[in-house]
């Protein structure tokens, strides 16, 4: 394995990393991910919970603590490296699109 | 008031997923809400008819950390009802809810690589024991080809090949099946419901005639061995006999039956059965010993004492009876070319004659005579008789 986290990001993935940039219980993560992405991204629990255990897996993520019977997941060092480098690809195909839709178009959508 | 509960077989194989979210969902709007699963059934309970959501996940149970995924599920709006091997059986609580267990295809893919890897070991495991399976019944129909004939032995490696067969396609089919889901899931779509019905007809239809064939086939042992139980060497009853009898070929007519001296019922020198089997449904078998009074072998080595093994098989095909005459002479045959081929009226008849004893072996359309003789009387005068017991 070259790299520890498959490119590119599956947008699930994307979006649950965002979130654990504050430490979380698994249920909250599905919450915050619907407000970060104004109520676009709607994660089902399965697709949740396989994409925690891969993340953890990979140490994009880490065990912050137990808050009593419940997990505490938090984004670690790697995974916040992981993710700028996301954002910066995904930053880089928008300006790319911008040759086809100009700067007012994309900003409108 | 006890709660009225309804058990169904499991025909849906465990990797019909989308098959058996839809079978549960149709269920619960007949009324019966799933409760449990088995092994080999799923229980269902009476409740109002309502529309239920099902889906199912991939992993294993009980797994001390999974209590956290099924908390997670559970807040989500999702309840654990059953478990059948590492399939999960979720229902949806709240039914105005839309939400899925899984959302992204991919995901949902990584979930059945567990699920996958299983039934492909179990398959590749059960492929190479069929194989083994599959040489074990081969070496058992070769054992004793005449045994097939006779006490039908051949059912019991049929009986396995015919399962071995089911195993392997069924276990081909769960791969193929599990393969698709796959490439279903990395096209970019979500696994749903779909029609189970023709699927559980024809699991139902597979299944059910195999449990028929099988028990069938027990209570045809069972049978058997009842019948078998009788008595094994009745007495020679006083009429004529479809096979030939010594007193056809003998001489003499003052000669008596040797008696048996053990405390046995029945007399092992001296009876006759008739028995049947699936190939060869009428089987007569005649043994006698006499001894002739005041007569002695020609060497003077004691008193005249002929004795015959008189057999009457008819076959059910003139084509099958050909394929027993020659596993009869196979079985028969200690030394290369013991039997000759002799012309007779028969459409074929097998000599073989050392000393005192005569064994022929002969066939007339569907039915084989067998004479195996001990006696002074030439072969010629044995073959005469068995022409005539033919009708010649």
């Amino acid at each position: 394995m070259l790299d520890s986290q498959p490119t590119p990001m599956t947008e699930a993935m994307y979006y649950v990393l965002l979130a654990l940039n504050q430490p979380l219980h698994g249920y909250a993560v599905m919450d915050v991910v619907k407000q970060v992405s104004n109520d676009r991204v709607l994660m089902g629990p399965g697709t949740l919970y396989g994409i925690i255990k891969r993340l953890q897996k990979d140490r994009l993520i880490v065990l912050e603590e137990l808050d009593g019977r419940r997990k505490v997941y938090q984004l670690s060092e790697l995974g916040r490296e992981a993710l700028l480098k996301e954002y910066h690809r995904l930053q880089q195909m928008v300006e790319d699109g911008k040759l086809m839709f100009g700067e007012g178009k994309s900003s409108e959508r | 008031m006890k709660d009225k509960l309804k058990k169904k077989i499991l025909w849906l194989d465990l990797w019909d997923i989308e098959e058996q979210e839809a079978w549960f969902s149709d269920m619960a709007t007949h009324g019966w809400e799933l409760i449990k699963i088995n092994k080999f059934t799923a229980t269902f309970i009476k409740s109002e008819p309502q529309r239920i959501k099902y889906r199912c996940d991939v992993f294993k149970l009980p797994y001390s950390y999974e209590d956290e995924r099924i908390e997670i599920y559970r807040q989500s709006g999702w309840e654990h009802v059953a478990s059948r091997g590492y399939l999960q059986v979720f229902k949806q609580v709240n039914k105005k809810n839309t939400n899925e267990l899984h959302t992204d295809p991919f995901e949902q893919a990584e979930a059945l690589t567990l699920l996958k890897k299983d039934i492909s070991t179990r398959g590749v495991i059960s492929l190479v024991l069929s194989i083994l399976m599959l040489f074990l019944s081969f070496f058992m129909l070769q054992s004793s080809p005449v045994r097939n004939f006779l006490e039908d032995e051949f059912i019991a490696p049929f009986m396995i090949i015919l399962s071995i067969l089911l195993i392997i396609f069924s276990m081909t089919t769960g791969m193929v099946h599990m393969s698709k889901l796959m490439k279903k899931l990395h096209s970019g779509t979500l696994l749903n419901e779909v029609n189970y019905r023709k699927k559980l007809n024809r699991n139902r239809w597979l299944g059910g005639s195999f449990i028929f064939i099988l028990s069938s086939w027990i209570l045809f042992n069972t049978a058997q061995t009842i019948a078998l139980s009788g008595e094994r060497f009745p007495e020679i009853p006083d009429k004529e006999l479809p096979v030939v009898e010594i007193s056809d070929i003998l001489n003499e007519t003052n000669y008596t039956r040797i008696p048996d001296m053990d405390d046995f019922p029945g007399s092992i020198d001296n009876y006759y059965k008739e028995e049947a089997s699936i190939l060869v449904p009428k089987q007569y078998e005649l043994y006698e010993t006499v001894e002739v009074p005041g007569v002695m072998w020609d060497d003077n080595s004691g008193s005249y004492q002929p004795s015959i093994q008189s057999y009457r098989y008819d076959v059910r095909s003139e084509w099958l009876a050909k394929q027993f005459l020659q596993e009869l002479i196979e079985e028969n045959q200690y030394l290369d070319e013991n039997y000759q081929l002799t012309i007779t009226q028969f459409d074929e008849l097998w000599l073989n004659q050392e000393d005192n004893k005569t064994d022929l072996i002969a066939r007339k359309d569907n039915v084989v005579y067998r004479v195996v003789h001990y006696g002074k009387e030439t072969a010629d005068e044995i073959i005469s008789e068995v022409e005539i017991k033919a009708g010649y």
